[in-house]
């Protein structure tokens, strides 16, 4: 049940689609209606629109109901003899024919469309419509022969007659315009009605057609005509044209679709006519390029004459002048973007047509003409690259689609019929498998539309060898920045490195910025260039090596001397570049070290010769590994970052075999001794050969050093330190051997080195005092005339002393050259003539030690002394023999002593007693 | 039920067999396109003209005795257009009324005392009778300006004369 209202619905739908849906939905306008234009050649004489079948479709449609009695158009028939062909019309066998039939054959015979034969028989006799049509309106239905205001010519009577002499006649106006009266581009006065008082107007008739309109029925409608299309106008109206036009429009559609007719004279040249030009049509080709129809309706050469003649039809048109020039294949048309596309083309110096808009809007636009061109039938795709030397266009193959992607700035391709691709295709040059192509001896690399010079220096960096190219390709390609080393595809992220044919992925920001040489930019690509370039391995460091030459590389590099090569080899990845990549660089003046500090960060490193990094965390040491001797390697931050750390470095160290310390990147052997008083353990063993890259010298000084004015005593693992000379004369280091003070900041702790030590062995209270590095032992009163007690006094074990340790018991000391001096109180005086000195010294029997400079320097100078001194007591002594002896008697110290000198107590305290004088 | 059954099946068995004959018989000419029918106002349109029409047909096709008639009757020539073409001056025109072989075109222009003539054959065009267009040489006119044609007709039947146009050269 269900299944048979489906049928039965589907079966009224049908009914209704067949009787419902009508062919045409145009109605004419009253304002569409040109009298100098009323219907295109083309059109008028289209004979292709409608078959026997169509024709019999529509003349039953017409007429629904025949009246009884009458026989309507539709299923007339009439007998009618052969007629022979003649220079109008081809012949039509004679015999009882349709009318249908009738209208079909004489359209086919005369070359006129049977819609125009449709509209006469409706115009002349209302044939069409009429619901009984009389004998009479048969007999000159097409108003052959009959006069306005006469009786028709019986010689044409009868439908076939009418028809066949109506059509013939058609053809004949536009096959002899110059024996009628309306003729295209002519202006004629055209009445509006048979009565010569009701007026006219000139009309410029624009085509056969119209033309042809006119000739048949040589009567306009006035505007009372046309303001009442589907009725009467006034006494002065004619409807013959009118109703032509309208009936056309509403039954077949548009009598005027653009102002241009195409049409073939009388020595089968093919013409594109509109407005006042005819272009002529070179070639079926051509015509096909317009999308033209093949049949087109033949003129009159006359006809053709009433036109100026512009350029000969080829493919490039503009818009009623405008400034686009279109290229037209297969009824396509394709703007031209530029005099480079049009040169690409092969097409500049080719005749631009100007046509109206009409035309132009019967192609279709698939878009802008592109570089790129196909044909229909092939998947092949080919660049268009100018012309050669003998005027063909030259294609070249995008070997790859990657070719392509790369070469063009959009992925437009323009697909050109079979017919036109067989016209260029006749010089195919080599195709195009990379970007890099030559022009001029020079060459460049290709990419999305443009070029990038391609200096000689970098052209080896990118694969393929270059391919020449033309003129055209080379113009119509944007000059831009050069080609370098380093690409990115717009839009994408990550950036490569060209070198040696291949695509490295460089793999950091930081990376980056180390290979980016000044003046060698970044090239942003396409994503197609980078595809047609192979991929290398990705570049991950900072280095790189070209034939055994290493370098660093940060926008500029620096070499690596060859015996670093291995150690920075081991530091971090080193890409083997070609000279071609490493030239782009400048190269340093100074060459890498074995020191290492990263641009921003202050820490300076030891390269050891695993490759590991090794933080020198003072300036002291750095100096003392040589680091400022040699140089210390700015090197990328992402590079020092990279390299993995070990413990920062010792000065003292050991290569296996030696012990070492390090002083200003020479290595100082460290004897058993001097190991022993600079208190060293454990040196830093490097097994890995980096000792081996420092030269050595000397041996480590055991005993003492010298820095400049700071000289230093080693004993116990301390170092005993002063800047005074004198002090060091005390000790006999003043001339020790110059050794850097920065061993001692970093080896060992410092002490003041004093000329006074204080025992540090257990249970010895004893203070020395020491000179030319003799120590002697001093007694308190001793040490406070020495000056001591206050002063800082330095701690160490008197097994130090070099020698026998005898006890100090002089006053009187003298200096290298012999001259005598008193010690009193911490200051020296000297003797300010021989008695007293001999009064002193029991004259010269005293034993009277020679001091040093530095001994005596630390003794201020007071004056000289007297043989009679006084201290802070009233008693006066006579310093006889370094004794002091009261002198109890004033008389006889002034005859015998006086004067005194006043002395510190300290003296006093230190001078022997001896006996009271009296 | 069943009766009722019966008769929905029936309404739509003789649907589906009219609906599949309609559109069967619709597709049996051998063209391609449907067309409308008349509209109501052609069918006025028809109507309303067919008086006039019939009268004026049996007005065309009824015999006369202008065959007969031994004075040629009067026309009057009608210039389509009259001006300068590809070099040459060119005069066309037209007697209308008249459907006939045979007759004879006569142009005169005249300026200044100045008479140009010329004559053609006139020969039957549809519905009425055409000068096949003068075409004379520009230098058959002495001067420039402004000249006055007219166009005669004469034939065994018919006579007339134009009304004067202007010819500009």
């Amino acid at each position: 049940m269900r299944s048979a209202i489906f049928v039965a619905t589907m079966a009224v739908l049908m009914l209704l689609i067949a009787l419902l849906v009508p062919a045409q939905a145009y109605a004419a306008n009253a304002r569409d209606f040109q009298p100098a234009n009323i219907i295109q050649n083309h059109i008028f004489f289209n004979k292709n629109t409608m078959n026997a079948g169509d024709i019999q479709n529509f003349l039953n449609a017409k007429v629904n109901d025949c009246r009884a009695g009458y026989t309507c158009l539709k299923d007339y028939t009439t007998s009618f003899n052969s007629v022979g062909a003649d220079a109008y019309c081809g012949g039509i066998t004679g015999g009882t024919k349709s009318a249908a039939d009738i209208i079909f054959n004489v359209a086919q015979a005369c070359d006129i469309n049977p819609q125009t034969l449709i509209v006469l028989l409706q115009k002349e006799q209302s044939l069409i419509t009429d619901t009984w049509p009389t004998p009479t309106q048969y007999r000159i239905a097409t108003g052959y022969g009959c006069p306005d205001t006469a009786d028709c010519d019986s010689t044409y009577y009868g439908f076939f007659n009418q028809v066949y002499n109506a059509g013939r006649q058609f053809k004949r106006y536009v096959q002899q315009p110059h024996l009628f009266n309306y003729a295209v581009g002519r202006t004629s006065f055209v009445q509006y009605s048979p009565n010569a008082a009701c007026g006219g107007t000139n009309l410029t008739l624009q085509n056969g057609a119209t033309a042809a309109l006119y000739n048949y029925t040589p009567y306009q409608p006035n505007a009372a005509a046309m303001a009442n299309l589907y009725g009467l106008g006034d006494n002065c109206s004619a409807y013959g044209n009118r109703n032509f036009w309208r009936l056309f429009n509403d039954w077949f559609g548009p009598t005027n679709t653009g102002g241009y007719n195409v049409v073939v004279g009388p020595d089968n040249r093919q013409w594109l006519i509109f407005g006042s030009i005819k272009q002529h049509i070179p070639s079926a080709e051509v015509k096909r390029a317009w999308g033209f129809p093949d049949a087109v309706p033949a003129v009159e050469q006359f006809f053709l004459n009433a036109y100026a003649e512009g350029p000969t039809l080829d493919r490039l048109y503009r818009i009623n002048g405008g400034s686009v020039v279109y290229f037209v294949d297969a009824g396509k048309r394709y703007p031209i973007p530029s005099l480079e596309m049009l040169t690409a083309w092969n097409l500049h110096g080719l005749p631009i047509t100007s046509i109206p808009v009409s035309l132009a809007e019967s192609h279709s636009e698939p878009g802008f003409l592109s570089y790129a061109v196909k044909n229909s039938s092939s998947s092949s795709l080919y660049m268009v690259d100018g012309r050669n030397g003998s005027g063909q266009t030259i294609l070249r193959q995008y070997l790859y689609p990657n070719t392509f992607a790369a070469w063009e700035e959009t992925g437009r391709i323009t697909t050109v019929s079979d017919e036109y691709f067989e016209t260029i295709d006749n010089a195919i040059g080599s195709p195009l498998t990379s970007t890099k192509i030559a022009y001029g001896g020079s060459e460049y690399q290709v990419v999305a539309g443009q070029k990038m010079p391609q200096p000689a220096h970098i052209a080896p960096l990118y694969p393929a060898v270059a391919q020449s190219v033309s003129e055209a390709t080379f113009n119509r390609l944007r000059h831009t920045a050069s080609a370098t080393h380093l690409v990115r595809a717009a839009g994408g992220a990550e950036v490569f490195l060209i070198d040696n044919g291949q695509k490295h992925h460089v793999l950091s920001a930081s990376i980056l910025d180390a290979w980016t040489a000044p003046n060698y930019g970044l090239n942003i690509v396409n994503a197609g260039y980078l595809e047609l370039i192979p991929t290398g391995a990705p570049i991950t460091g900072y280095m790189a090596s070209v034939s055994g030459q290493a370098y660093i590389v940060n926008r500029q590099k620096m070499s690596i001397p060859a015996g670093l090569s291995g150690v920075y080899a081991n530091a971090g990845a080193m890409y083997s570049a070609t000279s071609t990549l490493t030239n782009l660089f400048s190269t340093l003046g100074q060459q890498a070290t074995g020191f290492i500090k990263p641009v921003i960060a202050p820490h300076i490193y030891l390269l050891d010769s695993s490759g590991k990094k090794r933080h020198l965390e003072s300036a002291d040491k750095a100096a003392l590994w040589g680091a400022y001797q040699v140089g210390v390697t700015i090197v990328p931050d992402g590079l020092a970052d990279a390299i993995g750390a070990a413990a920062s470095p010792n000065v003292f160290v050991s290569d296996g075999t030696n012990e070492y310390v390090m002083d200003g990147g020479v290595k100082v052997v460290v004897g058993t001794q001097a190991k022993t008083n600079w208190g060293l353990s454990t040196p830093q063993t490097y097994t890995d050969g980096t000792l081996s890259r420092f030269s050595s010298g000397g041996s480590l000084e055991a005993d003492s050093i010298r820095d400049g004015n700071l000289y230093a005593y080693i004993r116990e693992g301390r170092a005993f330190v002063t800047v005074d000379q004198n002090i060091a004369q005390t000790w006999a280091i003043d001339s020790a051997p110059t050794r850097t003070s920065k061993l001692i900041k970093l080896l060992v702790p410092q002490h003041m080195l004093t000329r006074f030590v204080q025992s540090s062995a257990a249970g010895d209270n004893r203070t020395f005092i020491v000179d030319a590095g003799n120590w002697y032992a001093v007694s308190a009163t001793h040490r406070a005339n020495l000056g001591g007690p206050n002063e800082p006094t330095m701690s160490l074990d008197p097994d130090n002393a070099p020698s026998t340790i005898t006890n100090w018991a002089s006053i009187v000391v003298k200096d290298g050259s012999g001259k005598h001096y008193v010690i009193d109180g911490g200051t020296k005086r000297s003797f300010a003539n021989v008695t007293i000195q001999n009064h002193w010294t029991g004259n010269n029997t005293l034993s009277v030690p020679t001091s040093t400079n530095g001994f005596l320097n630390l003794l201020p100078n007071n004056g000289t002394v007297e043989r009679a001194v006084k201290g802070g007591g009233n008693e006066v002594y006579s310093a006889e023999n370094s004794t002091k002896r009261w002198i109890l008697s004033g008389q006889t110290y002034q005859q015998l002593y006086a004067p005194f000198a006043t002395v510190d107590n300290r003296l006093i305290n230190a001078l022997p007693s001896g006996n009271s004088i009296p | 039920m069943k009766k009722k059954n019966v008769i929905v099946a029936a309404v739509f068995a003789s649907l589906v067999l009219g609906g599949v004959a309609a559109y069967v018989y619709s597709q049996k000419d051998t063209g391609k396109t449907k067309y409308p029918g008349a509209t109501a106002e052609e069918r006025a349109e028809t109507e309303a003209r067919k008086p006039q029409l019939i009268k004026d047909n049996e007005a065309k096709t009824t015999p006369n005795d202008r065959s007969a008639s031994t004075t040629p009757q009067t026309v009057t020539p009608v210039i389509t257009s009259a001006g300068p073409e590809d070099g040459k001056v060119v005069v066309a025109a037209y007697i209308p009324g008249i459907f006939e072989e045979g007759g004879t075109c006569k142009l005169e222009a005249t300026k200044d005392g100045l008479t140009v003539a010329a004559t053609s054959e006139a020969f039957a065009n549809v519905s009425t009778t055409n000068c096949a267009p003068f075409r004379l040489e520009r230098s058959q006119f002495a001067s420039s300006g402004t000249w006055s044609v007219r166009v005669s007709y004469q034939s065994e039947s018919a006579t007339g004369v134009s009304a004067n146009q202007t010819l500009v050269l």
